[in-house]
């Protein structure tokens, strides 16, 4: 009996046994089949563009004039709001964070035929995921979007460029256009499979690329100079109703761009609002005539090539010559050396010094200088200018030798000015620094570069002396004169080609200079469109050169030149107005 | 006692499942317990993961959007406008009201040493002046 009942315990405890080891034999081969066997997915394959930074770009001391920064941009979808949720009670939440009136948003909700409407708001991560995590909202999306600023506002926005909107922010002008490859980075990609709520399934990522960052370029620009240059180029607009000007500062012995001002200028956080002529970069993509200023060149040609010197003296006669048909007019008289003529702009002068180097050595010298020939900057719509290659013939060489019949850019204006302050070396201007990639790699690394010698050293300071006599009395250009230093310059007054013939009433007024002359650092070029009521460069250009030359002084912190005492004594000979403290 | 013991002996012998079993069986139950305890660390950890690499995108987000804000508000001409609103003027020195000292501490006099201070002895040049700053 007893023998029965332990004999019965027994098969129920064996059974038990298996029964349990039945139902983990089970169980292991379920897990196995689960991880082992070839299954039909049950997930949705998702994938993802991981989007990268566009670089930024910066000034030469790091201050960011372009950078990119990553929002989230709303979007509903009516067709996907839960049957629990109240489309009310989600726009009122939806209005409360995103600041889109509530009967807007209701209207959207309406539209059920509509499955994706973006909402024209620009939300935070926090934002973001507060109205995503709520259980109170569905019908609800979001895109990332990579949106570029400019925190300076319309600073340099002639030289920067933007980015076009509509193309995944692809360089629509300047900087942001030519360097578009560099600073638009490389997008990532993700490739993986999502759950019934919409998760990712991690162990499922088939590709995981991340993205490369866009590289960052550093520009030769100085913010604080580039401020001053617009702040006087605004005044300059102001006071004159002009239609265009340009200023451009250039480093003399390296060729950097230490600022690039054109006016009118536009806001590039909303570009599309302002018309695409303002958009144009003047002082690289204008073709103007340069007038007087040509003249230097005309001085510096003669006297390298020896068919003058400085104490060379020339009856001008009483302010006009009958030459080749025509009578050229001339405000200076009498007989002058080529230091006065220079000073005080002499057409007919200079006029035959360019009949003494002929034609082929005139345009040869334009040439070396860097006129008629694109000086490869880094910006797109760079002009080349205009110097004839063709038969000239005497008339018009008497012509171009004073700044006539010929087209140039202000780059290479002041480009040309700054080799002769720099001892007759012409260097390469240049205005981006370096580009570094987001891994801290530098790419690209710009260094001066010397591209020709025109003119002999002897002859180059020379020519840079005789221009002192501009800013001096009895020069055309007084105004042009900065407390403290000995300035270089000369004037431009060129009446602007309309309909085949001179306007006698629009002009291209300008001034391009160097300081100091002892020690030159930098040079400075004002070009003025269409000024009004006063058009002469002395009036126009010079005082704003003026400004700005001593702003930019003051700021680099420039050892003085002359003496303040010497300064004032010579003011006092002169019987002259000392100079007043500018406020820059 | 004895026929307790044979008792106990002979029960023992009939109802206790296989030891083997018994190991297998606590084995296989061991390892799926620490597999499901592993799965849900696994998880644990990857959304744990994915959090911190949210926070740290946002956070750099936000810093971004930060220092493009201090930067507008830093603007050249904001400062100007502050000053200005402030009743402020400031400019900067001009040359001749910069003092340059050079040479080093030895030949300088007291006070100009203690102005050019360190990079004098170093042959440096220093500016003392009111300069703005920027």
């Amino acid at each position: 009996m007893a023998m029965r009942g332990h004999l019965a315990g027994g098969w129920r405890m064996w059974s038990i046994g298996l029964l349990l080891s039945l139902g983990m034999l089970a169980l292991v081969g379920r897990l196995c089949f689960l991880h082992l066997g070839d299954l039909e997915p049950v997930s949705r394959p998702w994938e993802m563009t991981v989007l990268a930074r566009r670089g930024a770009i910066c000034d030469r001391n790091n201050e960011p004039m372009a950078v990119s920064l990553l929002y989230h941009q709303p979007f509903l979808d009516p067709g996907s709001v839960k049957p629990k949720h109240d489309r009310r009670v989600i726009a009122t939440l939806l209005s409360e964070r995103l600041g889109i009136e509530r009967n807007r948003l209701l209207d959207y909700f309406a539209a059920t035929n509509v499955r994706h409407q973006l909402l024209p708001t620009l939300v935070d991560d926090r934002t973001c995921r507060a109205l995503a995590t709520n259980k109170l909202i569905s019908g609800v999306g979001w895109e990332d979007r990579v949106v570029r600023t400019y925190p300076q506002g319309r600073r340099l926005a002639n030289v920067i460029g933007f980015v076009n909107r509509e193309q995944e922010l692809e360089g629509g002008a300047g900087l942001e256009q030519r360097f578009n490859s560099y600073l638009k980075g490389i997008s990532g990609r993700i490739e993986s499979e999502k759950d019934a709520l919409q998760q990712e399934i991690a162990d499922r990522r088939s590709t995981n690329i991340q993205p490369i960052d866009g590289a960052d370029v550093h520009l030769t620009i100085d913010n604080n100079i580039q401020y001053k240059v617009e702040c006087e180029l605004q005044r300059v607009a102001m006071e004159f109703r002009i239609n265009g000007a340009w200023v451009i500062v250039e480093k003399i012995a390296t060729g950097e761009i230490l600022a690039m001002a054109s006016y009118p200028s536009f806001d590039p956080n909303c570009y599309e609002k302002s018309s695409p002529q303002d958009w144009r970069n003047r002082a690289i993509g204008v073709n103007y005539e340069p007038g007087s200023t040509m003249k230097s060149f005309t001085i510096a040609a003669g006297l390298n090539e020896r068919v003058i010197i400085p104490e060379t003296r020339m009856d001008v006669g009483e302010g006009s010559w009958f030459f080749a048909g025509h009578v050229l007019h001339d405000h200076v008289k009498g007989t002058v050396d080529t230091g006065t003529a220079l000073s005080k702009s002499s057409n007919i002068f200079c006029a035959r010094v360019g009949l003494l180097l002929g034609e082929k050595r005139l345009r040869d010298y334009q040439r070396a200088f860097g006129f008629g020939e694109r000086l490869g900057i880094e910006l797109p719509g760079e002009e080349r200018g205009l110097v004839r290659s063709s038969y000239w013939g005497d008339l018009a060489t008497s012509r171009i030798a004073i700044g006539q019949g010929v087209a140039v850019t202000g780059l290479q204006m002041l480009n040309a000015y700054c080799c002769l302050a720099n001892g007759g070396c012409l260097m390469k201007p240049y205005l981006v620094s370096h580009v570094v990639s987001s891994q801290g790699q530098e790419l690209l690394r710009n260094r001066p570069q010397v591209v020709g010698r025109p003119v002999r050293p002897e002859v180059a300071a020379a020519v840079c002396r005789m221009l002192i006599g501009v800013t001096e009395e009895g020069g055309t250009a007084t105004r042009a004169k900065v407390l403290n230093y000995t300035v270089a310059g000369k004037t431009g007054t060129a009446q602007i080609p309309e309909n085949g013939h001179y306007s006698e009433t629009e002009y291209w007024a300008s001034f391009v200079g160097i300081l100091p002359v002892e020690k030159p650092v930098f040079g400075v070029l004002v070009v003025v469109e269409k000024p009004h009521p006063l058009h002469m460069g002395g009036y126009v250009a010079a005082p704003a050169f003026a400004n700005i030359a001593d702003a930019i002084a003051r700021y680099l912190e420039i050892p003085a030149t002359v003496a303040p005492e010497a300064e004032a004594a010579a003011d006092a000979a002169r019987g002259a107005r000392p100079p007043t403290e500018r406020i820059p | 006692m004895g026929k307790n013991r044979r008792r106990y002996r002979g029960r023992h012998l009939v109802t206790v499942v296989p030891t083997p079993l018994g190991v297998a069986f606590v084995v296989a139950v061991s390892l799926a317990l620490a597999y499901l305890w592993m799965g849900h660390k696994c998880s644990q950890y990857n959304e744990e993961i994915k959090q911190q690499e949210a926070q740290c995108t946002e956070l750099e987000n936000d810093r971004a959007r930060e220092e493009a804000r201090w930067n507008a508000m830093k603007r050249p001409e904001q400062l100007d406008g502050l000053l200005v609103r402030n009743g402020l003027l400031m400019v900067y020195p001009n040359a001749a009201q910069i003092v340059r000292v050079s040479g080093t501490t030895q030949s300088l006099p007291a006070g100009a040493a203690v102005l050019a201070g360190g990079d004098a002895a170093r042959g440096a040049t220093r500016i003392a002046g009111g300069r703005m700053a920027r």
